[in-house]
């Protein structure tokens, strides 16, 4: 119990610095880069399972699946570099909370519920430009370094209820808000022109529901489809409304297949209407934005029944680049889990390699995942 | 039990290395350099760059700000220049008690040391004339009055500016007794007149410290005086020493001479008064200084909603700027603490490097541009501010010359803005 709680204490340690993390080099694009509602679970299986998975954020009938008050959490390190047109950028790092989770039962009730947090769109970048402008008739270099701190947070409430035996059906309300600090200080060669220095802060809200199915066939087979719409992404620039952004609808679905009882398979597929936003984003100059696809598939063995292996696979397609290349996403991903507390206490660490191209760069990630759920 | 043990170190060796991993990446390192424009947030920030026409109105010019005899400097300008300026110096009495102590034995001469602080180019031959003036000269002495006193009757020393003098010299002279034959009646005061001449017709100036300046001119008076004292006498009866009654063989006596130097109680320049401006014209500058007060009247999405990187206040000139030939005049441009009109206090930016100045030169029609960026970008940060800018020529009242410009009530040749500035909306959230 006491190591448990060591863990969570540096969980939350780490948390504390989150926020000022550049997750992508792609979060400078449209609304940002968009997260995944996946638990360290489920990324070590390429989020495979996050149709079918009780931690993730993406199907609320999964919630059924929970027997007992659960909390969890969830930390992720990532080491990145890139290389765009002007040249590579290497040691880049990171480190934020993109999850969170608390669960239950409502007591008396055969109705489990659920309340998350997770990371919707990233938007924390710290960019350093220098461009050349002709003012009054003369050539002024300008230095620009622009910074944008925060994220577009998706807290949701979610409810699951077994309506026959094995089917298990669920809705969530999405609450998106959020903020950004952004600052931009630009600097010019000529000192007649005195530096500028805009700091402001950008509020988001929007609002989603999303509804869900859990289809269990068998205790090897297990079937989950979702549906989620978003409506549009209010943008305030302190606190002066200004830009209203159509956030698309997301169909998922996935499997859960055991086999045999210490082998599991799982997949998930999730398409995306990324491209209602591109009227919005035109309107004001903005990245373009495409339709999108992910296809996650993982495996994991739990030979000895204690420490279960998982690796997975993940390609996904993001929505907004400013060419008309739309960039892509390929992770390979090694996670293990262990019990802790005589099992009150689950760690998961997750390992990813990252490769985004597309859009005019080229990023790879490496990417540590530390999550811990408490059965109280 | 030693199986035990291994499998706890190593699990506590897995527990260390997780640790270090976690904290190693703990460090946050994100600065990186953006690539434009496939990746620069900052590619809707727009800088516009707008000359505003009738941005300035209500603008006056009032004087009476630093009369010339408070200024830091003094002027005098070459006889028949346009203007042309007279120093007037009266210096503190000097006492009749005995100097350090000591008796005086003799007054032998005089010494001028005039502080210069600028000059015009010396190479053109000038000469700095030394006048001896009455001492009831006063602040309220006019150039008329001092014809009567700069004549080649009263001119007491001549000095010729030397070829090499610098910045912040000093000139000195030394004039017999008799160029102040009435200094004991004028109970040991006296007062000089500085004027300056060009050998060969050239024109020129130089501007001389004041009192009221950190390098005032001095005047000195170099006496001979006992040195030594009696040997016989003790400390006690030095005071009602008798010099006479003292045996010459018991006392060594010696002579030195000292000076005794004094710094003026009063000191002015004067010069004719300029003609009258044009009805459309605003001043700044000369004694009594003139300063100009210009209203700021710029759209709002300038003041509150953008970030001002430049602006620049142009001025167009009614006449050939005045003043001493050759000199140059620094233009200042204040903000307001209260606009209150004429006696509106100046607001003290604590970093005097963002003060607008700018040099005009005299004999110069030229448009003048002062950056007034420092002023504006506080309008924005500081919303009591009022957007008013006052403009004046530093050292207020040490020069005689003086910018005149059109006001708004010129339509054609009013004051404007230059601006360069950034509109803080919109910007590039979701682009």
């Amino acid at each position: 119990m006491r190591r448990c709680a060591t863990l969570i204490a540096l969980l939350l340690a780490v948390a504390a610095t989150d926020a000022a993390a550049q997750v992508s080099l792609y979060g400078v694009l449209g609304v940002g880069y968009v997260g995944r509602p996946s638990g360290v679970h489920s990324r070590s299986l390429g989020s495979g399972l996050d149709a079918t998975d009780r931690e993730s954020a993406l199907n609320p009938a999964a919630v059924g699946d929970i027997s007992r008050l659960t909390v969890a959490a969830a930390s992720i390190s990532s080491f990145r570099s890139y290389t765009v047109r002007t040249g590579t950028v290497e040691e880049l790092r990171d480190t934020r909370f993109p999850y969170a989770l608390i669960a239950g039962v409502l007591p008396g009730t055969p109705i489990t519920f659920a309340a998350n947090y997770s990371i919707y769109a990233e938007r924390s970048f710290a960019l350093l430009t220098v461009d050349t402008l002709v003012l009054r008739g003369d050539t002024v270099f300008v230095a620009d370094e622009t910074t944008s701190i925060g994220a577009i947070a998706d807290i949701r409430g979610a409810i699951g209820w077994e309506l026959f035996s094995g089917v298990v059906v669920g809705g969530a309300v999405h609450i998106l808000t959020g903020s950004t600090q952004e600052e931009l200080n630009r600097v010019y060669s000529d000192s007649l022109y005195r530096p500028l220095a805009h700091t402001s802060q950008v509020s988001y809200s929007g609002l989603g529901f999303s509804l869900g199915i859990l289809y269990a066939r068998s205790r090897k087979l297990r079937f989950g489809v979702a549906f989620r719409s978003d409506n549009s992404l209010k943008t305030a620039r302190d606190s002066i409304p200004s830009l209203h952004t159509d956030l698309p609808i997301t169909v998922s679905g996935g499997m859960q297949y055991r086999p045999v009882p210490r082998v599991m398979f799982t997949t998930t597929v999730v398409w995306s209407s990324w491209s209602d936003a591109a009227p919005d984003l035109a309107a004001v100059g903005g990245a373009n934005a495409f339709d999108t696809w992910s296809v996650g598939a993982g495996l994991e063995l739990n030979r000895s029944g204690k420490v279960p292996v998982r690796l997975g696979f993940r390609y996904a397609q993001m929505p907004f680049s400013n060419t008309p290349d739309q960039p892509r996403e390929l992770d390979l991903a090694l996670g293990v889990g262990f019990r802790a507390a005589g099992g009150r206490a689950l760690f998961d660490i997750g390992l990813e390699r990252a490769k985004r191209d597309g859009g005019g760069a080229s990023e790879r990630a490496w990417q540590l995942s530390l999550g811990v759920i408490i059965l109280p | 039990m030693t199986r035990r043990r291994s499998r706890a170190l190593v699990r506590a060796s897995l527990w260390l290395g997780l640790s270090l991993v976690v904290m190693w990446s703990c460090r946050e390192d994100v600065v990186a350099p953006g690539s434009c424009p496939e990746f620069c947030p900052t590619r809707l920030v727009r800088e516009i760059d707008t000359l505003f026409l009738g941005s300035i109105v209500d603008d006056s010019s009032y004087v009476g700000y630093v009369p010339a005899y408070s200024a830091a400097f003094m002027e005098a300008v070459s006889e028949g220049s346009a203007p042309e300026s007279r120093s007037l110096i009266r210096y503190i009495s000097f006492t009749k008690v005995i100097v350090e102590a000591r008796e005086i034995l003799s007054l032998d001469s005089f010494q001028l040391d005039l502080r210069v602080r600028r000059v015009s180019d010396p190479t053109v031959g000038l000469e700095l004339l030394i006048y001896r003036l009455p001492v009831a000269v006063d602040t309220t002495t006019t150039f008329t009055d001092t014809e009567p006193w700069f004549q080649d009757s009263t001119l007491i020393a001549t000095i010729a500016v030397p070829d090499s003098l610098g910045d912040d010299s000093t000139v000195s002279v030394v004039l017999p007794l008799s160029a102040f034959p009435d200094f004991v009646a004028d109970s040991l005061t006296a007062a000089v007149g500085v004027g300056m001449r060009g050998v060969s017709g050239g024109e020129g100036y130089a501007h001389l410290g004041t009192r009221d300046g950190t390098r005032p001119s001095l005047f000195s008076r170099w006496l001979t005086v006992v040195d030594t004292v009696p040997l016989v006498l003790d400390s006690a009866e030095l005071d009602t020493l008798d010099l006479d009654s003292i045996p010459a063989d018991s006392m060594v006596v010696d002579t030195i001479q000292v000076r005794d130097a004094r710094q003026p109680d009063m000191d002015t320049y004067v010069f004719v008064a300029w003609p009258p401006r044009a009805a459309e014209a605003l001043a700044v500058g000369s004694a009594p200084a003139w300063r100009s007060l210009l209203r700021v009247d710029l759209p709002v999405y300038v003041t509150d909603s953008s970030d001002i990187s430049r602006a620049t206040l142009y001025l167009v000139p009614s006449e050939a700027v005045r003043g001493a030939p050759g000199d140059t005049l620094r233009l200042r441009a204040d903000a307001l603490a209260a606009d209150v009109g004429a006696k509106s206090p100046l607001l003290a930016f604590p970093d005097t490097s963002a003060t607008g100045a700018a040099d005009v030169f005299v004999g110069s029609t030229d448009t003048v541009a002062i950056e007034v960026t420092h002023i504006l970008k506080a309008l924005r940060t500081d919303t009591l501010l009022p957007a008013s800018i006052m403009l004046r020529i530093v050292p207020e009242g040490s020069q005689s010359g003086q910018l005149r410009f059109w006001s708004s009530r010129n339509t054609a040749f009013a004051p404007s803005l230059h601006v360069t500035f950034i509109p803080l909306f919109p910007r590039p959230e979701p682009q």
